[in-house]
């Protein structure tokens, strides 16, 4: 289990898509099917539809705020966002699509949660959950 | 955070549902950054109006938001746009983008934008030292804190129209007392200095200001020419993320303090950047001005050089409220364009892949964009 900072509300379950580098919305993911285009990125090719997608902190241009609007218009957005530190890029587009944001872990969450793993993200209070369901490796 | 009774009641929905949605995104990404409070604004400037940024995604968004009734509560104005909305015919723009821009700056006005479409807000708004302010654009950011001294963060395309909406901003970063002071102070070698005013000009050394610093608030230890300071300023904006440099002679808040840290920008800091952003190879299809858009006077200096030299083709853009007060015949080698800059222009279907500009910050976005770009100091472009 572990402790963070809920900046938008809620609860879900979702399979987890780790990126340990920063992702720019604008550019890195197509806005009308939710798929990572950036080739430079480690989830390259991946889905960000339903998942529960973790990644440092947002960069790049502003317009990512309305790209996360879109997907989540069109059913392609992340179930939920688990940030380092997250900043107004992502924290604006979650509030608009009421998607589940959490940011500060209180543990290297990176060490904890790899792609594939499922995890339970519990947002009601200011202090969020993040339970991580590990699967065995096949 | 703390909030007033009224802002409680804009949070609970008691003015709205577009009311609501607004305070909402302020105050989670206020609390996200530490403001102890809001503050009251009395202007706002929104950025990201062009469609082939902000693409369906932004359109959907401003029109939905337009729909719910949200209304701007202070005097707001809006950048540029992708087109100018009465020439792009001319410029080889696809019907259903322009369409679409329109539908953009559409629903910004009926939220009671103005509809300036230009980068200087900073010449239309009446905004004075110590004003609270939102504004989005960076050129304009930067003018704002740095000569005028009004109060601003970067805040984003999407943040400022939310701001703009509830009238109000988180109160933190360069909106507080503490946040304005000096972080670092920066020099420029004698020598390099001297390349500046002969060959490389200040949009590039404010590119590499930025470069070097990139954030806190960075205090000059030299002067930058009164001409030279909107292309300065931003080209610090496209290199970095600074919203407010303190100027020698220039800036209302420049002290003589002791900084800590100290950096000197040498030569071969200006030699590597400078080609660093020249992407450009073979001969340039044109020769732009106006990023940051040009005021009267420097399109009327502009076009009476450029009058010289039929050869060259020329794209200067500009606000349409200069464009109107333009009173000098337009030579044909030259087409201003205002509503509009390049840089948030679909390039490509206009047929511009080969630029060279006198402009920094439009060479760093015209590079990333895939263009071929050279930046090129303006008295060097208009005396060769």
């Amino acid at each position: 289990m572990i402790k963070a900072r809920t900046l938008v509300e809620g609860e879900v379950e979702g399979e987890a898509l780790v990126s340990k580098v920063p992702l720019s919305f604008y550019g890195d993911i197509d806005p009308s099917t939710g798929v990572v285009v950036n080739k430079n990125l480690p989830i390259y090719g991946e889905k960000v539809a339903g998942k529960i997608l973790i990644f440092p902190y947002g960069r790049g241009s502003t317009v990512g705020s309305y790209i996360i609007y879109r997907l989540a218009k069109k059913s392609k957005a992340p179930l939920a966002i688990i940030n380092l530190e997250s900043e107004p890029i992502i924290i604006v587009g979650c509030v608009l699509s009421n998607i589940v944001l959490v940011d500060k872990p209180e543990k290297n969450i990176f060490q904890i949660v790899e792609t594939g793993d499922k995890v339970i993200v519990k947002a009601w209070e200011k202090e969020a959950v993040i339970e991580v369901i590990k699967w065995k490796k096949r | 955070m703390y909030l007033t009774e009224e802002e409680e009641r804009g949070l609970r929905g008691d003015y709205g549902e577009a009311m609501r949605l607004a305070y909402k995104v302020v105050v989670k990404v206020g609390e996200a950054l530490g403001a102890p409070r809001l503050i009251k604004i009395v202007n706002a400037h929104i950025s990201g109006i062009s469609y082939k940024n902000i693409g369906d995604a932004g359109l959907d968004l401003l029109q939905s938001l337009a729909d719910m009734g949200a209304r701007f509560s202070v005097p707001t104005t809006i950048n540029p746009a992708a087109i100018d909305l009465e020439k792009w015919v001319h410029l080889n723009i696809p019907r259903v983008f322009a369409e679409k821009q329109k539908k953009i700056v559409e629903a910004l006005v009926k939220m009671g934008a103005v509809p300036l479409l230009s980068c200087m807000p900073y010449f239309y708004s009446k905004i004075e030292y110590g004003d609270q302010i939102a504004w989005a654009e960076s050129n304009a950011v930067l003018y704002a804190n740095s000569i005028i001294g009004a109060r601003t963060n970067r805040e984003g395309g999407p943040l400022s129209l939310f701001e703009a909406i509830i009238g109000r901003a988180p109160y933190v970063g360069l909106r507080t007392p503490e946040g304005r002071q000096p972080t670092i102070r920066v020099r420029v070698g004698e020598k390099a200095y001297k390349l500046v005013l002969k060959e490389y000009g200040f949009p590039l050394l404010g590119y590499v200001l930025g470069k070097i610093v990139k954030k806190g608030v960075p205090q000059t230890d030299f002067t930058v020419p009164l001409d030279e300071v909107r292309g300065f300023l931003a080209a610090i904006g496209a290199s970095s993320s600074l919203g407010m440099v303190i100027m020698k002679d220039i800036s209302p808040e420049w002290r003589e303090v002791e900084v800590q840290e100290k950096v000197a920008i040498q030569e071969e800091d200006l030699r590597e950047t400078f080609e660093e952003l020249t992407t450009l190879k073979e001969e340039a299809e044109i020769y732009y001005f106006g990023c940051p858009h040009l005021t009267l006077r420097e399109v009327e200096k502009l076009l009476e050089v450029l009058e010289k030299k039929p050869g060259k083709k020329v794209v200067l853009s500009t606000s349409r409220w200069v464009l109107k007060e333009i009173n000098r015949k337009i030579p044909e080698n030259v087409t201003i364009l205002a509503d509009m800059c390049l840089v948030v222009a679909p390039l490509r279907e206009m047929g511009y892949n080969k630029i060279i500009t006198d402009s920094a910050k439009a060479a760093h976005y015209l590079s990333a964009m895939g263009i071929e770009v050279k930046y090129v100091p303006r008295n060097i472009i208009l005396g060769d």
